[in-house]
């Protein structure tokens, strides 16, 4: 997967639950996402959304807030969790 | 059996998230919804109304979910009170849930609004429920139900909600309830069983979270209160068949089982399932936990079997009338 494709796919995902939330859109690439209104709770939507799109399972060691902070932490993440596999 | 990998996977994501961490009402209730709509995003088909009923405390919100499939005649139903500590959840955080229900178990399902604490503390919601359950009893016609088939159900605390209408319903000879379907109920608020303890800490629902909701529900009441604690009534004779679905790494699951086995002593027929591998909730996260839907599809066969027998009930009772 192409390093853009993943940060279109991470961006809709990550737009789609700021909607829910009544955030604004766009959302930066830097933006912290918490405070483009996501709850903490969110954080388990959103390792789930990207677990789904990449066919990645997240090992539990890299499940920490930092690495949901910005849509770049997430595709870091990914790209670490797919080189590790 | 060991904790399934999908619900441990997501109790990791939980206490990644801080998921257990004490919070306010406002984040208890946005942490549901958020839940809801990141472990559950059921679009199974069904013809759905939202409508307004009167009760005890002013408009009462429903949602009737009528399956797609088509049958001659009145359908059975299910009123069904959502969980959510008594503080937290609505007709959207358990949408999924009860489209499941609704299609496996082809009953009409009206779920009920109640109103939540600590705004509405006890009795609200049990006030709601019972008021919910005589609305669709004297509306079966309207809703094209069989006043012989009025099922209720609800999962956790509203399990506890479902258990105590089903008691009142009996002891004030309310609306005949045919069937009662409790999904990982709390049925004693006080319990202090190996399960509590086992599974106090990082099993979806903490001790001191439910302390938590306890208190804002129900500061004035004692624990001993059969609307409250259903389980701790000990007169249970005469009750309506129960189906009680457990999960084995649920804090609440001994004093289900404990219910269960207390209504079969008593003659109520019961049938109870301990479902392995699974945490309290587990049901009504299928994205995150695919086993949830065998478990609605066994939860809505099983119903489906006991509405046939209450209709072979009511039909050798008709001849022997004649």
């Amino acid at each position: 997967m192409s390093g853009s494709t993943v940060r279109t796919q991470v961006t809709a995902i990550v737009e789609a639950l700021v909607a829910k939330r009544a955030g604004p859109t766009p959302v930066a690439a830097d933006q912290n996402l918490t405070d483009a209104g996501l709850t903490s709770l969110d954080m388990v939507g959103l390792m789930l959304a990207i677990e789904d799109t990449f066919d990645i399972e997240i090992p539990q060691r890299r499940m920490t807030p930092a690495n949901f902070r910005t849509i770049v932490a997430i595709e870091t993440l990914i790209a670490n969790v797919a080189l590790a596999a | 059996m060991p904790l399934d990998r999908r619900a441990h996977r997501l109790l990791d994501m939980l206490a990644a998230a801080g998921a257990e961490a004490p919070a306010s009402v406002a984040d208890r209730r946005a942490a549901l919804a958020a839940l809801a709509q990141s472990a559950d995003d059921a679009t199974i088909p069904a013809t759905i109304e939202d409508r307004e009923i009167e009760g005890p405390g002013g408009a009462l919100p429903i949602r009737v979910y009528r399956p797609l499939e088509r049958r001659a005649g009145p359908s059975p139903a299910l009123v069904f009170f959502h969980g959510g500590g008594w503080v937290a959840g609505g007709l959207d955080t358990h949408d999924g849930l009860c489209r499941r229900l609704c299609e496996s178990s082809g009953a009409v399902l009206v779920a009920v609004d109640y109103r939540l604490a600590p705004e509405h503390p006890f009795p609200a919601a049990i006030e709601d429920a019972l008021a919910a359950l005589a609305w669709v009893s004297g509306h079966t016609a309207e809703l094209r139900i069989d006043p012989d088939k009025i099922a209720v159900g609800g999962d956790s605390v509203g399990g506890g909600l479902a258990a105590a209408a089903a008691q009142t319903s009996r002891d004030s000879v309310g609306p005949a309830v045919a069937l009662q379907v409790l999904i990982c109920p709390i049925l004693d608020v006080a319990a202090r069983t190996p399960s509590r303890v086992a599974f106090r800490d990082g099993h979806f629902i903490s001790r001191a979270a439910f302390a938590q909701d306890l208190g804002d529900y129900a500061w004035t009441s004692s624990a001993a209160d059969p609307w409250l604690s259903p389980g701790r009534n000990r007169d249970l004779a005469d009750l309506p068949p129960a189906l009680i679905h457990t999960a084995e790494y649920d804090p609440f699951r001994d004093e289900a089982e404990a219910y269960a086995a207390a209504l079969s002593a008593a003659g109520v027929e019961t049938t109870a399932i301990r479902h392995p591998g699974m945490i309290h909730y587990f049901y009504a996260m299928a994205r995150a936990i695919p086993y949830a839907e065998a478990a609605a599809a066994v939860i809505g066969g099983q119903m489906r079997m006991a509405f046939e027998k209450v209709a072979e009930n009511s039909a050798h009772m008709a001849a022997a009338r004649r």
